[in-house]
């Protein structure tokens, strides 16, 4: 299921923005979970655009 | 009371009326009553119809009317004569047959079935049939909550069983295109009324089980009679879905239409549209989701590097800070340096000054020496001349003290000679005069001894000055 990828992204990045949110980390890390929750949503975004909006018949 | 013969309305008069004869409204209402609850055709007649109307009060009592196509009569099915498995399921439609007698309602004045028991046929019979399968399955678990299967919320494809010509097809469609146009869908077109309805929608619950991205199913049909939908009551259907392993959601009828496969289903939605809503999500939405978190993320991590960059100007003006009260350290050090240097400078010359005077000493101090050795030398040389002429004195002395014994010898000669010059000069008194001459010359020899005498003396004397100071001269050399 896209679920479970899409949505562990969404809870990765939501755990991202609290830890940035803390404040109690150095800019390099900041920059690397930046960069990381930017991939996640990227994928997120990616999972979103891959429907293809096919319809098929099988009866 | 009734009219006497011979009078009717038009020559009717009160003032020939017994008074007492006139009915109030209540008498007259329990004289009809009476007089129905007595006829012996209307007690315990057996009616058939259609419940319609009905209402079950909160007594318990159930109130409706039995139609056929022309006529409806008011019943009332009192609490405590109803059979609770039967007549729990009585509801407009059904078609029965009731056990009842007439009688009125007296504060209307209205008549009615008042029912002693109902026997359902037709639809009835199978609404109770239905209501027995569906306490079977019930039993069995098959509409356990905790059995239901979560609805995914980004499905990769979704299945769909409807029929072709249903209407519940374009709701669908209509609701997927304006949530998710890209929305992966497989159909299963299948006949939804019918004996054969049951088989055709279980072949496409098998037929979509085969294909294995598919994350949800919706089973929808439109709107209809209750006898249209009776296909979702089937057993079969329901054990099907029961054991199907996708969640199932379903959009049967309308809001007020509940069947067995509403109850099986992971999901019961009231209408297509609706599943279709449960099933698809809304791809703006997602979207607008993603942005937001995109855009908090972008806040959080500049609130970081807001953080940082405050951190850095504090950093900064505390370097600033720290530089300057280093250099200002730095030129006390140097200053301090400087005067240090110079001290040392200037020591380095009292140093090299000492030094030089230290070489003009020891320089001094050699030549001193040298000096002195050299007046050593010739203190010794001095000492040894002295020495030398020390022992040529103390030579001397001995032999003054020789020439010393020699005259004190010869003093005492002279002594022994002066005695023997005064005996000689007893002799010569004896002589007198003719010896005076001679005394005279002996005179004159004594006091030459005499003179001698002192001289000796002189010479002693000044002889233990010498060697008092040649003594003294000694010891001073000696320390």
């Amino acid at each position: 299921m896209n679920d479970d990828k899409y949505f562990e992204n969404i809870r990765m990045v939501e755990g991202i923005i609290a830890k940035l949110d803390e404040g109690k980390i150095s800019p390099e890390e900041a920059k690397r979970l930046f960069e990381s929750a930017k991939d996640l949503i990227r994928e997120c975004e990616s999972i979103l655009n891959g429907y293809s909006g096919t319809i098929e018949e099988i009866i | 009371m009734a009219l006497e013969n011979g009078i009717t309305y038009m020559n009717y008069n009160l003032l020939n009326v017994d008074p007492t004869e006139i009915y109030s409204v209540t008498e007259l209402s329990k004289n009809i009553k009476q007089i129905l609850s007595g006829h012996p055709q209307l007690n315990n007649v057996l009616l058939k119809g259609e419940i319609t109307n009905f209402i079950k009060a909160s007594s318990g009592h159930l109130y409706f009317s039995i139609k056929d196509e022309n006529t409806a009569i008011a019943c009332a099915f009192f609490k405590y004569l109803q059979d609770t498995d039967v007549d729990k399921d009585l509801c407009d439609g059904i078609q029965i047959v009731a056990m009842g007698s007439m009688t009125t309602y007296e504060p209307r004045c209205q008549y009615q079935l008042n029912i002693k028991k109902i026997i359902p046929i037709g639809n009835g019979a199978r609404a109770l049939r239905l209501r027995q399968t569906e306490e079977n399955l019930e039993k069995e678990g098959l509409f356990d909550e905790s059995r239901k299967k979560a609805i995914p919320k980004l499905p990769r494809k979704i299945g769909i069983i409807t029929s072709k010509d249903s209407a519940a097809i374009t709701d669908i469609f209509t609701v997927i295109n304006s949530r998710y146009p890209m929305m992966n869908l497989v159909m299963a077109y299948v006949a939804l009324q019918g004996e054969s309805a049951p088989k055709s929608i279980i072949n496409g619950l098998e037929s979509l089980s085969r294909i294995e991205d598919i994350d949800v199913v919706i089973l929808a049909r439109g709107g209809g009679p209750s006898e249209d939908l009776m296909a979702f009551n089937d057993e079969g259907l329901v054990r099907a879905m029961h054991s199907y392993d996708k969640p199932i959601i379903t959009g049967i009828g309308h809001e007020k239409d509940t069947c067995l496969a509403d109850r099986v289903s992971d999901l019961r939605a009231s209408t297509p549209s609706t599943a279709a809503k449960a099933a698809v999500p809304d791809m703006q939405e997602l979207k607008s989701e993603l942005k937001d978190l995109d855009g908090r993320l972008k806040i959080s991590v500049s609130h970081i590097i807001e953080l940082e960059r405050t951190e850095i100007k504090r950093l900064r003006e505390r370097h600033d800070l720290l530089k300057l009260g280093l250099e200002r350290s730095y030129k006390s050090y140097l200053n301090l340096q400087n005067a240090k240097n110079n001290e040392v400078l200037v020591k380095r010359k009292e140093v090299e000054k000492l030094h030089n005077n230290l070489v003009s000493l020891r320089l001094t101090l050699e030549r001193s020496y040298q000096s002195y050795l050299v007046a050593s030398e010739a203190r010794e040389k001095e000492i040894k001349a002295k020495r030398d002429e020390i022992n040529q004195l103390s030579r001397s002395l001995d032999s003054l003290e020789v020439s010393l014994q020699r005259s004190y010898d010869s003093y005492l000669k002279v002594q022994e000679k002066n005695a023997e010059f005064a005996r000689r000069e007893d002799e010569i008194k004896q002589r007198n005069e003719e010896m005076k001459q001679q005394e005279k010359e002996m005179k004159l020899k004594v006091e030459d001894g005499k003179s001698e005498a002192s001289k000796y003396k002189a010479i002693i004397a000044v002889m233990v000055v010498v060697i008092i100071i040649i003594l003294l001269i000694l010891i001073r050399l000696m320390t």
